[in-house]
């Protein structure tokens, strides 16, 4: 309904642009802090319930002493290498943790793959560690890598079962097969592998579906690289499996059959490299149950402090609740700043009243009804919601993506900063309608009689 | 057209009251031309509110056309003084954000007509009042004079059966209050009630009827007999 009343109201707005810009600022501000408060507490409480659904947060995980405390304890600090190897025997434990429903080995690997313009390099296999070479380098040298000779790779280059790629480094998961039961994760083609693989002498990978599809590229149908040895320092690797979608780590992953290393290699390599065990129960409730039992378990068979038994939900839940706690201070915060600005918008608004007392006099004489006088002033405070909760939304998305980032939230949904402002707009307009109930006290023939 | 009877009007300042109004009762009719007089304070401006029910009287009773209309709802009282009454006041009380075309169709818009023909109805009023040549200017580019005649030209704008005007030329030099009293005069003339309130003898004697006030009172209240009316 635009006439000539809500004419003056808009010009009366423009003409005080400093007043009214400053005002719209106001409400922008407390608006966008409040929508950005409210958002990141919506977003925590989500992304917590997201994230904790992952199989990963109803698992108990055991490794060793000096694995656990590298990335917290400086070098000096660092405890003797343990003596504690752990292998996959040791997942045994779960005959005595009767809530364990799965129990299995996943430990990070990585292939390196041979392209077909590499041999122009140092053969690969001759590199020996020196004192200059990061631990990665010198774990994966010593891992028996394959010398590969030009008539090797001139062979391989023309056989159609083998296959030649571009990427230097895959990296994947060493696993036992339980891992799959775990993480529900069934292959898309072909098959996954079988307990009795474990101790098989070939060397077998199955693809995450991400990988499959940039192994097989334009050439050929991802079914097609079944049976195919994908080539690789590390040896011939026979592809078995392509894995269904699961999550975007695995989706970029290869996992093959873990196996306990024998001989002389296995201690050097566990310094590193130690073998990792994941209990799985069904239910969270069991965790800390499990974690006891098999604590109890673990000492018993390697003696205190060799091994760590961790509990990842324990510790997301007690980040989350921490993340809750600064969550609930910052919408704390940002509402008493959001009400002070509604506080000021009431009181700007009031003083317009008095301003205005005279005009409501004459817009009284020349028709106008109380009420539309209440509709002309509501237009003017629902006109500053929705400027500021616009404003204000602008202005929260920005500052919502830095506390989520801040927070360590990965996902988040705008539709809180939606919510946020639309919930602010209406309580700007409720705190605007204060000062419009004061016009209807008005008295038309007194208005008439002030300055 | 208008009948009161025994109207009163008392303030209530904090247990002294204020008589504004004592027992007031006058008769208007359809095509009248009166005029309020009185010294300052006497309740001139008391008796033009309740008449054009911008006041509701403490005491009497208020006749419009027949129909007691001493309590009316809110939007009913908006109504008539919307459809039947035109305001013209001594400061002339146009609304400074618009413009003098704009004046003239804000109480267009309370009654409902589209802007075209609004827009069309204030363009021919304010040439009838002589302003062709200032339809977009603001009241502060006028000149008291040419505000007043927007005024006039925005209390017409409903075809109002009654005009009050409240010392509508107060504000102005001699010279342009005569201009002010031969529109009123011709709007009267064309049959449109006036009630003017005026301290200017010469304008009341102008006046077919003169209402009279002292102190609240009603002193005279009757057509003058010495004057002859329009
Ligand atoms: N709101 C009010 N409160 C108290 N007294 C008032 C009020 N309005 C008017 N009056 C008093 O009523 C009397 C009549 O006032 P008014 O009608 O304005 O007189 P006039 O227009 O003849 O000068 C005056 O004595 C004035 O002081
Ligand atoms: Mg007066």
């Amino acid at each position: 309904m635009y006439n000539e009343a809500v004419k003056i109201i808009l010009r009366r707005f423009r003409d005080r642009s400093l007043e009214s810009g400053l005002l719209i600022i106001a409400l922008a501000l407390g608006i966008g802090v409040f929508t950005a408060g409210l958002s990141l507490i919506m977003n925590t409480a989500a992304y917590s319930n997201e994230i904790m659904k992952s199989p990963v947060y109803k698992e108990i995980v055991v490794s060793t002493r000096g694995e656990a405390d590298e990335m917290e304890t400086p070098v000096s600090e660092k405890p003797a290498r343990e003596t504690a190897i752990l292998t996959q025997a040791d997942l045994d434990a779960a005959e005595l943790a009767p809530n364990v429903a799965w129990a299995y080995v996943q430990n990070h690997n990585r292939l390196h793959l041979i392209s077909p313009g590499l041999t122009d390099e140092a053969p690969p296999g001759m590199m020996m560690p020196t004192e200059d070479n990061t631990e990665e380098e010198q774990i994966t040298n010593f891992r028996g890598f394959q010398q590969i000779s030009d008539e090797d790779l001139a062979a391989a280059q023309r056989d159609s079962n083998i296959i030649l790629s571009e990427l230097d480094e895959i990296s994947g998961y060493s696993v036992t097969p339980q891992f799959f039961n775990s993480w529900e994760i069934d292959s898309a083609n072909g098959s996954l592998f079988s307990e009795a693989d474990l101790t098989g002498t070939d060397n077998i990978i199955i693809l995450g579906s991400d990988l499959a599809e940039l192994l097989a590229g334009d050439k050929m149908p991802e079914a097609d690289l079944l049976g195919k040895k994908l080539l690789s320092r590390e040896g011939y690797q026979t592809i078995i499996g392509i894995l269904d979608p699961v999550s975007d780590i695995f989706d970029k992953s290869f996992f093959s059959p873990y196996k306990d290393l024998t001989g002389g290699m296995s201690g050097f390599k566990n310094m590193f490299m130690n073998t990792q065990l994941r209990f799985a129960v069904d239910d969270s409730e069991q965790l800390y149950e499990t974690a006891s039992l098999l604590s109890s378990w673990f000492t018993n068979r390697f003696g205190e402090n060799q091994i760590v038994i961790s509990n990842p939900r324990a510790e997301a839940e007690q980040l989350i609740a921490r993340n809750t706690g600064i969550g609930v201070l910052i919408l704390f915060l940002s509402a008493a700043g959001f009400f002070i600005a509604l506080v000021n918008v009431s009181n700007i608004l009031m003083s317009r009243v008095l301003r205005m007392k005279k005009n409501v006099g004459i817009l009284m004489a020349l028709g106008s009804s109380k009420r539309g006088i209440m509709k002309l002033f509501l237009t003017e405070a629902l006109m500053l919601a929705i400027s500021g909760s616009i404003a204000g939304a602008v202005f929260a998305i920005p500052l919502s993506s830095y506390m989520r980032e801040a927070a360590g939230i990965t996902s988040g949904s705008w539709i809180y900063i939606a919510i946020g402002a639309v919930f602010a707009g209406v309580l700007t307009g409720l705190f605007g309608l204060i000062p419009s109930r004061q016009f209807m006290k008005i008295d038309p023939a007194q208005a008439m009689r002030s300055a | 057209m208008i009948k009161l009877e025994q109207i009163k009007k008392q303030y209530d300042l904090g247990g002294t009251k204020v008589t504004a109004l004592k027992d007031v009762s006058i008769e208007i009719n359809r095509g009248d031309y009166a005029a309020i007089m009185g010294p300052s304070g006497s309740g001139k401006s008391t008796l033009m509110h309740i008449l054009g029910i911008l006041d509701t009287a403490t005491g009497g009773r208020y006749f419009l056309e027949d129909y007691d209309i001493t309590a009316l709802p809110d939007m009913e009282q908006a109504r008539i003084r919307n459809k039947h009454f035109g305001f013209i006041f001594q400061s002339f009380n146009l609304f400074p954000e618009l413009s003098a075309v704009e004046n003239v169709m804000l109480p267009m818009s309370y009654a409902g007509v589209p802007y075209k023909a609004r827009k069309e109805k204030a363009v021919q009023l304010l040439h009838e009042v002589g302003l062709e040549h200032r339809m977009t200017h603001l009241p502060t580019m006028l000149s008291g004079g040419e505000q007043q005649r927007v005024a006039i030209a925005r209390s017409l704008s409903n075809d109002p059966d009654l005009i009050l005007a409240d010392e509508p030329t107060g504000n102005l030099p001699s010279d342009k209050g005569e201009e002010i009293m031969k529109i009123l005069e011709s709007l009267n003339r064309r049959g449109v009630t006036v009630v003017m309130v005026t301290h200017n003898p010469e304008q009341g004697r102008r006046a077919g009827y003169i209402i009279e006030l002292r102190d609240g009172a009603l002193i005279k209240g009757s057509p003058d007999p010495e004057v002859s009316r329009v």
